[in-house]
Parts: C-alpha cells; sequence; structure tokens
C-alpha cells in the first residue's frame, strides 16, 4: 500500500487510529502497529511479507547472540551473519538478475536470467536491521530485548516502503518509552498533510509531464521540450522523494516517534558535496558511517574510499548501470570539488547555485534513462546536436497551461516554509492567527488531494526498484 | 516580590486558546476522513458514472491466488477509488483544479504528447510537392514496408495495446461506440471551443498502409474493384495561423498514400471536397469523428469514383440529436470549454427499403436483425447513430437493383459514410477491420462482391494496428462457420 491512496487515507488510517488510541496500554498500542504495518506491507507484496519478518527476526537474535558473546568470536560470527544474510537477500532479489545478464553478457553464456519481482522497500528494512546489528556489535546501542517492539520497529509502516532509513539508535528509546501528544499529533498531521501535497499536487503533475515530454521518441522534440522534460523529472523526484518522507515523519510523529530529516532543500546546495548533505540524508549517513568510515574514510586511500561509496550509492538506487553512472558521477564531482573545486565555489554565490543545478539535472538524466541509447539521445537533443530545432509551440502552451503551477513548483523548492516559520517565530502577535489558519490550510490539503487522488488516474510509486 | 497574577492568568489562558486551536486543527482532519470514510461503505455503490461514462470498477472476487499475484488488492483500491463518496464531485472539482493551473489564451490548452516534427528522415512524411519526383525510388524499395514498426514514436502505439474491449456485449437494442479503442493517442489541442487530435504521421507506416492496400488490389479476381479512401481529421482544416505546426500535414501523408498504390487501386479523392466544405460543420468539436454532413462529402466522392448517382442532401429527411459531448470531451478531462459548447448530431433516414443484419463479436454464426440507423443513440455515444456503433459485422440488403455488391473495411470513421454509400448497392457488408474474424477473400467470393472500399480516416492510415488488422483480414480464417443472412 501506498500513502498517497485513497483506500489508505480513508479506511486504513482511520482504524488504525481509532485502534491505536482506544487505550493507553502501550503493548497493545505496539501490538497494533505490528498488526497495521504487517497488514500494509502484505497489501503490496502478500508473499513477501515473509522476508520483512525473516530479516526482522534473524536480527533480533543476532542483537542478542552479539551481546552474549560481547568480545568473542561468536559476537563477530552473528554479525557476519547479519551482513551475510541481509546483503544476501538483497543479493537475490535485487540484484542477480542484473549480475547473470552480465556475466551472459561477458562471457558468452545463455545462464538462466532469474526474474524475481523486487519485493517493495526491501533495501530500506535490510539497512534498518544491517544498522542495528552493526550499531549493538560496536556497542553504541543496547540491544532490544523484546521481540515484539524490535519487530515493530522494523515493520513500522511510516518508513517502511519509501524511507527515510531509521536507524534503531535514533529510536530505542522511543521504542521502549514514548509520550504521544496533542503537539506531535498537530505538527504530525501539518506534515503529513504538506508531504501528501508534494507528492499528490506537485509531483504527480510534473511526473506527468516528464512522461509526456521523456517517454516518446526524443528525436522528435525540441530541445527546449526534452529541457523541461528533464526539469520536470528533476521536479518530481525531488517532490515525490521528500514529499513521502514528510509523511513518513509525520505519521512517526503522530504515533510518538521521532525521525530524523531526510531531505533539506538539497537544490539550493552550491556543490555537489553539499547536495549529498541535503538529499536522502539517511541514506548518505548510513554509507558514511558504514562504509566509508569503516574503510579508512579521509585518513587512508580516501579517493578510493569515495569512489566506493558513490559506487554503492548508485547501485543501491537500482540493479542498473545508469544508476551506477548516476552514482559514480557525484563521486567525480565530489572528488573534483575535494581537489580544489570547493574552495572557487564558495567564493562565487550565484555561480555555485547555477553549477550545482546543472550537474543535478544532468544526474537526473542517467538516473531516469535505463535504456542507455535514449540517455544519449536525450543529452544530444538537450545540446543542440540532432538539429530538433529549439522551441516549439507545443511547448509554449503547456508552459502557460500551467504556469502557475509552475511557479509554485520552482518556489517550493526554495525554503519559503522554515523562513515563514522563522518569521512567525519572531513576531508573537502573528502566531495565534497563523495557528488559526493551519485549521482551514489542513482542510483544503486534505480535499484538494483528495479531489486530485479520485479524478487522477497518474499516481506512480517512484521506489520499486530501490 | 511581587506576584503578577494577571500576566499568569493571561498565560494561562493563552495556553487553553493554543490547545483548543490545535485540537481544531487535527479534528478537522478526522473529521473529514472519518465522514467520509464511513460514507465511501455506507453510501449505495455505484456501478456506472453517466458523468464519466464508464462502467465503475466493482470489488473483485477473492481469491487466493488473486490475493498472492496482488491482483485482489490492487481490485479494492479501484473499486474503492470508483465507488468514492461524492465521487462526482470530486472529479469536477480536480477538473477545475486543473484548468486553474495555467492561463489559457483563447481558451488555448494542450493535452497530453504532442505529434514532434520528426527529424528522422526515414520516418518523415515527404510535402506533397516532392511525392510525385519521389515516387519511383520510393515504390522500387517497397518490399520492405510490410514490417510492423514498433520503434515509431509512442502516439503510435500507447492505447493499442492496452485496448480495453469495453464490455462487449452489445445487443441489438443498444448502440454502442468503442470511441478511442485502437485510435492513435496523439495530444489533444482545445482552442476556442474545440477541441482538436493531434497529427503525428509515420512514414514507415504510411508505406506500410499502401502496401496493404496494394494487396488487396492483387487478393480478388478482375470483376473486382478495390477501392482507398483516406480521411482527413478536424486538425487539418481546423488548426490555422501560429497553431498549425501542432499538427503535421494530413494531406502530405494522403498524397504519399497514394502515390504509393498500384493503378488497379481506386483511389477517392474525399480530402478536395472536404476541403472545400472546410468551414461547415462537417467536424464534432468535442468528439474525434466527423459528422453526417462530413461523411455525406465522401460519400459523393465514392459515388463518382464508383460511377453510381448519389443522393442530394437536401432530399434526406433529417433529426438530430443534442447535446452531444464526445470522445475528446473525455480527453480534455472535461474541459469547461467543450461542456459550453455542446455539439449536436444531424442524422438522414436511410432512403431506401432494406433489411439490415448485425453480427456480435466473436460470433460470426450468428446475426440478427438491426437498422442502418439508430435514433435512440444519445449522450456520449450520439455517433453510434450511424450502424449502432462497431460490430464486426453490418449487411445491409436493398431493394436496388444494380448487380453491385458493396464490402466496406472501415473503424469507426466509415459508419458514417457507410449509412450513405449502402442506399446505391443492392448489398454492403460493413466489416470493422478490428472485430471481423472471418477471411476477407472468402467473403468476397461467397457472396458475389463488386466492390471493395477500404475506408479509414488519416491517423489509423498510419498506425500500425490498424494495418496489421486490415492486412490480416486477407489471410485469417475463422474457425466456425459464418452465418449469412439470405433472400
Amino acid at each position: 500500500m501506498v500513502f498517497a491512496n485513497l483506500f489508505f487515507l480513508y479506511a486504513f488510517l482511520p482504524l488504525n487510529l481509532i485502534l491505536y488510541f482506544s487505550t493507553k496500554n502501550r503493548a497493545f498500542r505496539n501490538a497494533v502497529l505490528i498488526f497495521f504495518s504487517l497488514f500494509f506491507y502484505a497489501w503490496g507484496e502478500p508473499v513477501w511479507v515473509t522476508l520483512l519478518i525473516f530479516s526482522a527476526t534473524i536480527d533480533y537474535f543476532h542483537g542478542l547472540i552479539i551481546e552474549k558473546y560481547r568480545g568473542k568470536i561468536g559476537a563477530k560470527l552473528a554479525l557476519i551473519s547479519s551482513l551475510v544474510l541481509n546483503l544476501g537477500l538483497l543479493g537475490i532479489f535485487k540484484y542477480s538478475g542484473f549480475f547473470v545478464e552480465n556475466i551472459n553478457l561477458l562471457t558468452g553464456l545463455d545462464l538462466p536470467v532469474p526474474a524475481f519481482s523486487l519485493p517493495i522497500g526491501i533495501s530500506f528494512y535490510t539497512f534498518q536491521t544491517l544498522s542495528y546489528t552493526i550499531d549493538v556489535y560496536r556497542d553504541e546501542v543496547k540491544p532490544q530485548h523484546s521481540y515484539m517492539k524490535f519487530f515493530m520497529y522494523v515493520s513500522l509502516y511510516s518508513q517502511l516502503v519509501a524511507g527515510p532509513i531509521v536507524r534503531y539508535a535514533d529510536v530505542a528509546i522511543e521504542v521502549d518509552e514514548r509520550h504521544e501528544n496533542l503537539e506531535d499529533i498537530y505538527s504530525g498531521t501539518a506534515r503529513f498533510l504538506v508531504g501528501l501535497t508534494k507528492k499528490v499536487f506537485i509531483a504527480n503533475v510534473a511526473g506527468q509531464f516528464a512522461e509526456t515530454y521523456l517517454m516518446g521518441d526524443l528525436t522528435k522534440q525540441s530541445t527546449a521540450a526534452v529541457w523541461f522534460g528533464v526539469l520536470m523529472f528533476s521536479i518530481q523526484i525531488y517532490y515525490d522523494f521528500s514529499g513521502y518522507s514528510d509523511m513518513a515523519i509525520g505519521l512517526g510523529k503522530i504515533f510518538g516517534f521521532h525521525f530524523l530529516e531526510n531531505f533539506n532543500y538539497p537544490y539550493i546546495a552550491r556543490s555537489a558535496t553539499e547536495f549529498w548533505r541535503r538529499w536522502h540524508m539517511s541514506l548518505g549517513g548510513f554509507f558514511r558511517d558504514y562504509v566509508y568510515i569503516p574503510l579508512g574514510g579521509n585518513r587512508k586511500h580516501q579517493y578510493l574510499n569515495l569512489f566506493i561509496v558513490w559506487f554503492l550509492t548508485g547501485f543501491w538506487h537500482g540493479a542498473s548501470w545508469n544508476f551506477i553512472i548516476w552514482g559514480l558521477w557525484f563521486g567525480v564531482l565530489i572528488i573534483i570539488e575535494k581537489l580544489f573545486l570547493l574552495k572557487w565555489l564558495k567564493k562565487l554565490p550565484v555561480i555555485s547555485n547555477i553549477y550545482l543545478l546543472f550537474i543535478a539535472v544532468m544526474g537526473w538524466v542517467m538516473f531516469y534513462f535505463e535504456d542507455m541509447g535514449r540517455m544519449f539521445d536525450c543529452f544530444a537533443v538537450m545540446f543542440g546536436a540532432k538539429g530538433t530545432g529549439f522551441w516549439d509551440i507545443s511547448l509554449e502552451l503547456t508552459l502557460l497551461n500551467n504556469i502557475f503551477w509552475i511557479i509554485l513548483a520552482v518556489a517550493f523548492c526554495m525554503p519559503i516554509v522554515p523562513s515563514v516559520k522563522k518569521f512567525i517565530e519572531n513576531h508573537p502577535k502573528v502566531q495565534m492567527p497563523a495557528k488559526i489558519l493551519q485549521i482551514p490550510a489542513n482542510a483544503v490539503m486534505l480535499i484538494v488531494n483528495t479531489s486530485l487522488l479520485v479524478g487522477m488516474s497518474y499516481n506512480p510509486f517512484l521506489y520499486y526498484k530501490f | 516580590m511581587k506576584i503578577d497574577k494577571h500576566a499568569y492568568g493571561e498565560d494561562y489562558g493563552k495556553e487553553r486558546s493554543d490547545k483548543i486551536v490545535k485540537i481544531l486543527s487535527v479534528a478537522v482532519c478526522l473529521v473529514i476522513i472519518f465522514v467520509i470514510g464511513i460514507l465511501a461503505w455506507a453510501l449505495p455503490q455505484p456501478t456506472y458514472s453517466e458523468y464519466e461514462k464508464r462502467d465503475l470498477n466493482q470489488m473483485p472476487e477473492f481469491s487466493i491466488e488473486s490475493l498472492f499475484k496482488g491482483e485482489y488488492t490492487l481490485g479494492v483500491e479501484l473499486a474503492y477509488a470508483d465507488t468514492f463518496a461524492f465521487r462526482e464531485n470530486f472529479v469536477k472539482m480536480q477538473a477545475m483544479i486543473e484548468e486553474a493551473r495555467g492561463i489559457r489564451i483563447e481558451g488555448a490548452a494542450i493535452y497530453g504528447p504532442v505529434p514532434g516534427n520528426t527529424n528522422d528522415e526515414d520516418d518523415k512524411i515527404p510535402p506533397s510537392s516532392e511525392v510525385s519526383s519521389e515516387q519511383s525510388s520510393e515504390s522500387s524499395s517497397s518490399d520492405n514496408i510490410s514490417r510492423p514498426d514498433n520503434t515509431s514514436s509512442s502516439e503510435m502505439s500507447s492505447s493499442e495495446s492496452s485496448s480495453s474491449e469495453q464490455s462487449s456485449e452489445s445487443s441489438s437494442s443498444e448502440a454502442q461506440d468503442d470511441g478511442e479503442q485502437g485510435e492513435t493517442v496523439a495530444g489533444i489541442f482545445l482552442y476556442k471551443g474545440a477541441a482538436y487530435e493531434l497529427f503525428g504521421g509515420s512514414k514507415k507506416a504510411a508505406e506500410y498502409y499502401a502496401g496493404v492496400v496494394n494487396k488487396y488490389g492483387d487478393a480478388f479476381g478482375s470483376g473486382v474493384k478495390v477501392y482507398n479512401m483516406v480521411i482527413p481529421k478536424h486538425a487539418e482544416f481546423g488548426l490555422t495561423g501560429r497553431y498549425d505546426s501542432l499538427s503535421n500535414s494530413e494531406k502530405d501523408s494522403i498524397d504519399y498514400i497514394y502515390s504509393m498504390l498500384d493503378s488497379d487501386v481506386i483511389k477517392v479523392d474525399a480530402y478536395s471536397v472536404l476541403k472545400e466544405h472546410s468551414d461547415e460543420y462537417i467536424y464534432f468539436n468535442t468528439d474525434h469523428h466527423w459528422t453526417g454532413l462530413g461523411a455525406y462529402y465522401a460519400y459523393t466522392a465514392f459515388m463518382d469514383a464508383a460511377g453510381l448517382s448519389y443522393y442530394d442532401y437536401e432530399s434526406y429527411t433529417k433529426h438530430i440529436i443534442e447535446p452531444f459531448l464526445g470522445t475528446l470531451y473525455a480527453g480534455t478531462d472535461r474541459a469547461k470549454a467543450l461542456e459550453d459548447n455542446p455539439d449536436y448530431v444531424e442524422w438522414c433516414e436511410f432512403p431506401v427499403t432494406n433489411k439490415t443484419y448485425q453480427y456480435n463479436k466473436s460470433d460470426l454464426g450468428n446475426y440478427f436483425a438491426s437498422s442502418v440507423m439508430h435514433g435512440y443513440a444519445k449522450g456520449a455515444n450520439s455517433y453510434g447513430v450511424f450502424l449502432g456503433g462497431d460490430f464486426p459485422l453490418t449487411v445491409i440488403k436493398t431493394n436496388v437493383n444494380n448487380g453491385r455488391k458493396l464490402v466496406i473495411i472501415k473503424e469507426s470513421y466509415g459508419n458514417a459514410p457507410a449509412t450513405f454509400i449502402a442506399a446505391g448497392f443492392e448489398e454492403t457488408y460493413v466489416v470493422d477491420e478490428r472485430y471481423y474474424d472471418g477471411n476477407l477473400v472468402d467473403l468476397v467470393n461467397s457472396r458475389g462482391i463488386t466492390d471493395v472500399l477500404i475506408i479509414n480516416n488519416c491517423a489509423a492510415a498510419n498506425t500500425n494496428f490498424h494495418i496489421a488488422n486490415i492486412e490480416s483480414l486477407l489471410t485469417q480464417t475463422y474457425s466456425g462457420a459464418i452465418a449469412y443472412p439470405e433472400g
């Protein structure tokens, strides 16, 4: 199931809320969350829900074994077992087809290509359980002794299918003891609705334009039209992904969990280095703490470490070469920035913004096209190498027909909301009116998004490949 | 120390009102979710949407198999969305929000993919002026044209694979119209209260089409005349000025096709007569079809080509069906501009005594008595007045006595002209290339056919799906015995 869906909003969620808040009994509330999470996951993956249970169960025991044999070989074995099993799951379900295809290509063999359908969210929850076992091994967090509580952490539906990657250490206290309260429910509700609006009102519309302008024969499009399509995809993936994170964070708050932020206005970054401190922060943090630093970080063979991390970052997004290219594109840029570019960029405010937007958008072209031929066609048309003409009247009409929406979509890539919040904080007189305004704002967001969900057929889920 | 009780009280009051506002802020969402959520279950579940003119998804049957395949849960979500409380109001609101996203100068708006001006020289239709000089070189390379080409533009294929066979169980008393099925899904341009389907076109597809038509030229004995008519659509005449470039030239495409036809295929020039009357009401503004009047003009062109006389338009007894909001109204998410400017369908009574029979899909073993005109057609299906919609085979027998028997091979564009043309022949067999399962050579031979007309709109003549259907009519065989109405 996904959040931006009528069945979720008007059937699943209200039932979940009623049952959850019907009693203050902690064990009952946890059980409700587990039940609804399993239902949520099994709704989309009735078969592979078994993998989720398997992954959670083995790492529960890994944690206990590590604690029992701390400092001994047993602990190490449990850690290795966790790595092998979790990465093995990913390897089999996500990468086996890719590996066999490439082996066939290289060797000319004709091995049968395994065709597993990728279980939704497997890349997110295997990373969560991995982080748990590693953190326990490092003695950075105490293992969870209650299977129920651990299972609730792994299966919690708010971040199960599209992130953020929530580390156990960040919510360990709240798994045991959390205090749902009005303040959190209030801000969580608003946060969820903002995320829903980002997904339904912006991302879905942008996605439709991206598809219109990028799915067909690119060599029949004008240069401006392909740029528009690529920019629309850049808008779509930001609003979709960060919208999902907003919804996850909002839902978590309603149930008393506080997840870390996952996006921080990445498009205002001024370097690739900074972009990745603002984009999908939970993934960047994961690779930093569990790959980059263990490899030696910036102390030994830093560039090799960076290369490995960015190769893996790309590969994590999908078992296809274009994602690897996309990851390495950022890896190379970050290395160049470390060598000399970053110093210059810091001195060049506007140019550095343009630089980042340019490389990010180029990156999205690599991300969008799994077919290399189409990727090159796209670049060729974008830079006028196909002679398709710069402008066309249909694009002009599309721009005019959607001009207000485009202005909104671009504007909210910038930190308008935090600025407004800060202004309200500094001006006590507007605090109450602002809060009162939140009441109709919530209602409008809910009703508008509902009408768009009822009326629109286009509502893709982008994370099947992750 | 002096305690300011007043200030304390004020703070307390502030805190309280703060709490109330927060509760209200959450409560308003809860009320909406719960009220609509409960109504979604409690209200009667509609099965058909009059507003959207379609059957609504119903709750699926539960089975372990469909659950494991993920079909069951998907079905529940679809049915839930389709039977949602206040659905119609929400859909209208969505259309309003969509129209409010920007500016529409003189109502100009664009929907969906636009057929770009191809730069792929291999697939670019040559302008008419160049056709004659290119002809010789083109026809020499025509050996490889009958290859369905799937690499061409997306507008060619997106709807074909997902052919939404609308609940096709049609009884004789029910007008049916398959609407967009199998038609190209090009973008739609909306301007001054009229919607136009944009034309892309493909040189390769046009060559394929001409090759298939030429096969018809060779398929029958010398006593059978084969005609081809390719009809321009509304965008060809309706788009002017700077918007003209939105749609590629249909004239170029038609001329290119005709230039490749062998001399034994008679080319029917509908284009000229339609152009001559292009300021009349020959196309609908809210539907992708042409009007009866447009079809009438094409009919006169065909009768000239066939050496037969035609009726004066004034001589028909006419009726009007209104209002008519057709497929393009749906395709523009029910644009307000079209709603304010609905079409009407003027239809003419069939002028000669006749017996008419029709067949249901996938069943050529049985026919039922029907009629040429279906005057009860209404609403979004008003174009269904012509032949009652798309049946695999319609047989029209008249009291005409001229020894001429005709087969018409058509998609839905052919329905309207068939209702005029049939009055000039003893027997007319109207075959829908999408649904007819029989063999066309058998039909021609067994029924003593003298004339075969392949009639297509220009988009269909550039769409591999249609062309492949027309091609396979010559070779496919029907598994059972086909029943023909005798006498």
